[in-house]
C-alpha cells in the first residue's frame, strides 16, 4: 500500500462524495441541526446563567434582610444556592434538564437539589431535545453508513472494484483511501462541532480549561465517528449484498445508538437499586433518631453530651454554663445529623457509582455508553459535576449552619425574649463559590471510556484492514 | 372481490413462510413483555412510596393518643389544637401503570398537608433520590416498546412491501391479473397487517394484562391505540413503497422517516416550544415569595402583644390569629403564583399542541392517559388537593368559631381526600384521532400517487 495512492484514492473519493447531491445535502441538514441546536443552546445557557444569577443576589438580598432574628430560625429559613452553568452545556447539556438547580441550605437537614427542569411537562417532554452531541451521537453515524455502506458491496460496486484493481491500486489501497475519505468527512463535523465549542467558550470568557475541554469533546467524537467509519467499510466489504450491508450495520446503529442507552440504565438501576425519595427520608430520620444502630436514641446522647459539657467546664447546673448550652446542643445535634446524613449519601452516590460501572462493562458492547458520559463529563453536565456542586453545597451548608449555632452559643437569650442577631452581618465572610472540577480530575474518571472508545476504534479499523484483504481474493 | 381473497391467500401464505416476520415479532414479544415487568416493578415501588407516605399520619396519630392518654383530667393537649391535624392526600397510580411511566416522574404524587400548610405542601414530593442518569436515558416501559420500536420492527416488515417485487421481476405478472394496483397495495397491507399488527396488538395487551391490575376498558383502549398506530406506519411503508424504485432507497426512506416522526420531530417541537414558551424561572418566584414572607413576618413581630379574652377560650384566640395571618400571606402570594402557574399552564398548552401534528407524540399521550401517568392527571391531583385543603380550612374555621378542640373521637371522623378522575375519553379521542388521520392521509397519498403515476413507471 503505498500513500500517495492512498490519498489519490481518498481525495477521489471526496470529490465523488461532495458530487452526491443527497449526501451533500444531507450533511448541510447535519451541520445545519447541530450549528442551531448549538445556537439554541447557548442562548437558553445565557438565559440559565441570568437567571441563576439574579437568583443568587435576590437569595443573598432575602438572607441579609431577616432583620434581627434568632439564629437557629435563621437556620430553619435557610439559604438557597444555586448550581453553576457550564459553557460547553450549550454543546451537551448532558443530565442537566433532570438535575434540580437549587439546593435549599437549612439547619438539620441536606436537601436534594430542587426545581428539575423537566418538570410540569407534558406527553412530548418524554421524547427529550436535541443537542449537537446528540446529532453526533445519533445522526452522523447514520450518515456515515448511508454515505459508505454500498462502497464495496454489490454489484457494481465490485465491477468496479476489478477495474481499479486491473488499474493497479491494491484493495488495501482502496480500503486505505476510502477509510481516509469517510474520515475526512466526519472529521469535518468534528472540526465544527468543536469550532462551535471554542466559540462558546471564547463567548463565555474563554477559559483555558473550557477550550481544553472542548477539544477533549472533539477528539472522543472523532474516535467514535472513526468507529463507525471502521464498521461502515468492513461491513461494506464482507457482505456480498449492498443490502444485507446497510441491514447489518442499521441494526448495530439502533441497538448502539438507540436501544443500549435506554435498556443498560435500567438494567443498571435493576443490579445497583436506589431508593424512593421518601424510603430515603425515612431511613434518614430514623437513624438519626435512634442512632446508627437503630439503640442509641438522640435524647440518651444529648444527654451524655450535656454532662459532659457540665464536666468540662467544672459546673453542676446548665444555667451556671458560661455558654448558652442551647447553642452547643444545636451544635452538637448538626454534627450527628451531618454524619447521618454522609452516611445515607454516601451509600447512594455507591449505588451511582455501580450503576455507572455496569455502563461502562457495557459499553465495551456499544460505543455510544463510552463517548456519552466522556462528552457529558467535559461540557460539565454529567452526575459527577451535580455531585461535585451538592458536596460543596453541603460543606458550605455545615460551616454556614455552625456559624448560627456557635453564635447562639456565645450569647445567652435575654429574660425579655430570645437572643436575635443581624444573621446578615454574622455569616457575611461566608460565600457560597462552587469550583468546577479540573480537567485531569475528569479524565482521570472517564479514562476508562476513552480507552474502550479508542480500542473501538482500533478494532473498527483492524476489521475494515482485514476486510480489505479478503477482498483481494476472487469473488 | 374473490380474486381479492385469492390474493390475501397467496400474500399470507408468502409472508407466512418469510421467517424474518417471525422473529420480528417473537422481537417485540420480548421486549413487551420487559417492557411491562419494567412499568409493573415501578407501579409496585411507587405504591410502597406511597404506604410510606399514609403511615406518616398513623405515626402522628400515634403520638397524639399518646399525648391524650398522658393529658391530666381537664386539661388540652397539644395534640387537641385542630391546626395540626396532619393530612397526606395521595395520587394513586393507575389500575394499567404498568403500560407508562409516562409524566408520573415530572409531578408530585402526594402532599404533606395541614389545614394552613402554604404553596410548599408538595415539595417534599418533588424530590427524588433515584439517579438522574437513569431518568435522563428514559424509562423502558411497555409504552417506550409500542411508540418507538414497534414502528422499526413493522417498517421492518413492510419496507420493501411493493419494491420487492418489482426488483424480483414479478412485478408485472402481478398487475396483470384483473385487480386494481390499489387493491393489489392494499391486499399486501392486510397481509402484514393480519400477519404482524395483529399479533403485535395482542401482545401489548397480553403483557398489559399480565402484569397489570385488570381493567377491561383500559385493555381496549391500549390495542385501539397500539391498532392505529401500526396502520399509520404501514400506511407509511406503504407510500415510500409507491414512490421508491429500489428496496434500499426505501429502507433508507423509510429509517429517515421514522427518524423524523420519533426523534428528531419531537426534538424539534421541544425546541420551538423551550423558544417560544420557555420555562418560567421557578427559582426567582421562591425568592419572591421568601421577600414576601419576610415582609409579613416582619410585620406581624411589629405587632403589640395581644391581650387574652378573660375568661380564656379552650382553643387560644393566637391560633385564630394565626389564622387570619396565614390567609392574608396568602393572598400577598397569590399574584406571585398565578403569574407562575399561568405561564407554566401556557407552555404545557404549547408542549400538548404538538400531539396534534406528530402521532408518536399523540401515541405517547395516549398511552399515558390510559396508564393515568400523564400530566392532566397530575395536575387535577393539585387542583384537588388544593380544593381540599380549602375544604379543611373551612372544617378548621368552624372548630374555631365553635372553640371546640380535637378529641381521639374527632380524629377518626376527619375530612378525607378522595381523588377524581378526570375526563379521559375527549383527549382520548382527539390522540386516535391525530393518528387515523396520519394513517387515513398516508393511504390517500398512496392512492392518489398510484392513480397518476402507474406501479410499474421507472
Amino acid at each position: 500500500m503505498s500513500a500517495p495512492r492512498v490519498w489519490t484514492v481518498a481525495a477521489t473519493q471526496l470529490r465523488l462524495m461532495s458530487r452526491d447531491r443527497r449526501l451533500a445535502w444531507l450533511t448541510g441538514l447535519l451541520a445545519l441541526v447541530m450549528l442551531a441546536s448549538a445556537a439554541v443552546g447557548q442562548s437558553r445557557n445565557a438565559q440559565l446563567q441570568a437567571d441563576r444569577r439574579a437568583a443568587a443576589a435576590e437569595a443573598q438580598e432575602v438572607w441579609r434582610s431577616q432583620g434581627p432574628t434568632n439564629p437557629h430560625g435563621a437556620a430553619h429559613f435557610g439559604q438557597d444556592v444555586y448550581a453553576p452553568v457550564s459553557p460547553l452545556a450549550a454543546l451537551d447539556p448532558g443530565l442537566s434538564d433532570h438535575l434540580g438547580v437549587a439546593v435549599r441550605l437549612e439547619g438539620h437537614s441536606q436537601n436534594p437539589a430542587r426545581e428539575r427542569p423537566v418538570e410540569g411537562g407534558a406527553a412530548l417532554s418524554r421524547f427529550g431535545g436535541f443537542s449537537a452531541a446528540w446529532a453526533l451521537k445519533v445522526l452522523a453515524p447514520l450518515m456515515i453508513i448511508l454515505a459508505g455502506f454500498s462502497t464495496f458491496a454489490g454489484e457494481r460496486s465490485r465491477e468496479l472494484l476489478s477495474q481499479e484493481r486491473a488499474a493497479g491500486a491494491s484493495s488495501f489501497t482502496l480500503m486505505g483511501g476510502q477509510l481516509l475519505a469517510l474520515s475526512t468527512w466526519a472529521f469535518g463535523l468534528v472540526a465544527a462541532f468543536t469550532a462551535a465549542g471554542l466559540a462558546l467558550v471564547l463567548a463565555n470568557g474563554a477559559a483555558a480549561a473550557d477550550m481544553l475541554a472542548a477539544l477533549a469533546m472533539g477528539a472522543a467524537f472523532f474516535l467514535y465517528l472513526a468507529v463507525f467509519v471502521g464498521l461502515t467499510l468492513a461491513a461494506s466489504a464482507s457482505f456480498r449484498t449492498a443490502r444485507a450491508a446497510l441491514v447489518a450495520l442499521l441494526c448495530f446503529w439502533a441497538l448502539s445508538t438507540l436501544a443500549a442507552p435506554r435498556l443498560v440504565p435500567a438494567l443498571a438501576e435493576q443490579l445497583h437499586p436506589t431508593p424512593a425519595a421518601p424510603v430515603f427520608e425515612k431511613a434518614v430520620t430514623e437513624e438519626a433518631k435512634n442512632g446508627a444502630n437503630g439503640h442509641d436514641p438522640a435524647d440518651k446522647r444529648l444527654a451524655a453530651f450535656k454532662a459532659e459539657t457540665l464536666r468540662h467546664y467544672g459546673v453542676t447546673r446548665e444555667e451556671d454554663l458560661p455558654v448558652n448550652f442551647a447553642g452547643l446542643a444545636l451544635a452538637f445535634g448538626e454534627r450527628n445529623s451531618t454524619q447521618t446524613y454522609n452516611r445515607h449519601y454516601a451509600r447512594l452516590f455507591d449505588a451511582y457509582e455501580g450503576q455507572a460501572r455496569v455502563q461502562r462493562w457495557v459499553a465495551l458492547a456499544a460505543p455510544e455508553l463510552a463517548v456519552g458520559p466522556l462528552s457529558m463529563a467535559f461540557a460539565r453536565s454529567d452526575l459527577d459535576a451535580h455531585l461535585r456542586f451538592l458536596k460543596q453545597a453541603e460543606a458550605f451548608r455545615y460551616r454556614l449552619i455552625q456559624t448560627l449555632n456557635a453564635d447562639v452559643a456565645q450569647h445567652k437569650p435575654p429574660a425579655d425574649g430570645p437572643y436575635l442577631a443581624d444573621v446578615g452581618a454574622l455569616t457575611r465572610h461566608l460565600r457560597f463559590a462552587p469550583r468546577p472540577a479540573a480537567l485531569g480530575e475528569v479524565w482521570t474518571r472517564q479514562r476508562a471510556n476513552a480507552l474502550v472508545l479508542a480500542g473501538w476504534a482500533a478494532l473498527a479499523f483492524a476489521l475494515a484492514g482485514f476486510a480489505g484483504l479478503r477482498l483481494e481474493r476472487p469473488q | 372481490m374473490s380474486r381479492m381473497w385469492t390474493l390475501l391467500g397467496l400474500e399470507i401464505r408468502l409472508a407466512g413462510r418469510d421467517r424474518v416476520l417471525v422473529w420480528l415479532v417473537l422481537g417485540f414479544a420480548m421486549m413487551a413483555v420487559y417492557g411491562a415487568w419494567t412499568g409493573a416493578r415501578w407501579r409496585v415501588e411507587r405504591a410502597a412510596a406511597i404506604a410510606t407516605v399514609a403511615a406518616e399520619v398513623e405515626e402522628v396519630m400515634a403520638a397524639k393518643r399518646e399525648q391524650f392518654a398522658n393529658a391530666a383530667p381537664g386539661e388540652i393537649p397539644f395534640a387537641a389544637m385542630p391546626q395540626v391535624t396532619p393530612f397526606r392526600p395521595v395520587l394513586e397510580p393507575g389500575p394499567l401503570a404498568a403500560l407508562s411511566i409516562g409524566q408520573a416522574e415530572a409531578y408530585p404524587y402526594a402532599a404533606r398537608m395541614l389545614p394552613l400548610s402554604d404553596e410548599t405542601l408538595f415539595d417534599a414530593f418533588r424530590l427524588h433520590v433515584d439517579n438522574p442518569a437513569v431518568r435522563a436515558s428514559g424509562r423502558f416501559d411497555l409504552a417506550l416498546v409500542i411508540v418507538l420500536l414497534m414502528p422499526i420492527l413493522l417498517l421492518a416488515a413492510t419496507y420493501d412491501i411493493w419494491v420487492r417485487e418489482r426488483e424480483r421481476g414479478i412485478a408485472a405478472l402481478t398487475l396483470s391479473q384483473p385487480i386494481p394496483p390499489a387493491a393489489v397495495l392494499a391486499t399486501k397491507a392486510l397481509s402484514r397487517i393480519l400477519l404482524v399488527l395483529l399479533p403485535m396488538v395482542l401482545i401489548s395487551a397480553g403483557a398489559l394484562a399480565a402484569f397489570a391490575q385488570p381493567h377491561l376498558p383500559g385493555l381496549i383502549a391500549t390495542a385501539v391505540t397500539v391498532f392505529l398506530y401500526g396502520l399509520f406506519w404501514i400506511g407509511l411503508a406503504v407510500a415510500v413503497n409507491v414512490v421508491a424504485r429500489r428496496a434500499t432507497t426505501a429502507a433508507v426512506a423509510c429509517g429517515a422517516l421514522w427518524l423524523v416522526v420519533v426523534a428528531l420531530g419531537p426534538a424539534l417541537a421541544l425546541a420551538a416550544v423551550d423558544v417560544a414558551r420557555p420555562p418560567p424561572s421557578a427559582i426567582a418566584r421562591t425568592n419572591a415569595l421568601r421577600a414576601i414572607y419576610l415582609q409579613h413576618r416582619a410585620e406581624v413581630r411589629a405587632r403589640p402583644p395581644m391581650a387574652e379574652r378573660i375568661p380564656a377560650p379552650r382553643i387560644p384566640d393566637r391560633l385564630r390569629v394565626f389564622m387570619t395571618d396565614i390567609v392574608r400571606l396568602e393572598e400577598r402570594k397569590a399574584p406571585v403564583l398565578a403569574k407562575y402557574d399561568a405561564a407554566v399552564a401556557e407552555r404545557r398548552k404549547w408542549l400538548d399542541a404538538a400531539r396534534l401534528v406528530l402521532p408518536s407524540v399523540a401515541v405517547q399521550d395516549a398511552l399515558d392517559r390510559i396508564a393515568g401517568a400523564d400530566a392532566d392527571r397530575a395536575i387535577a391531583f393539585q387542583h384537588q388537593t388544593l380544593a381540599f385543603r380549602g375544604q379543611t380550612r373551612r372544617w378548621l374555621a368552624d372548630r374555631f368559631a365553635a372553640d371546640a378542640p380535637m378529641t381521639e373521637a374527632d380524629y377518626r371522623a376527619l375530612p378525607v381526600f378522595r381523588f377524581r378522575e378526570p375526563d379521559l375519553q375527549t383527549a382520548l379521542a382527539l390522540d386516535w384521532l391525530v393518528v387515523a388521520a396520519g394513517a387515513a392521509g398516508l393511504a390517500l397519498f398512496a392512492l392518489r400517487r398510484v392513480r397518476r403515476r402507474p406501479l410499474l413507471e421507472t
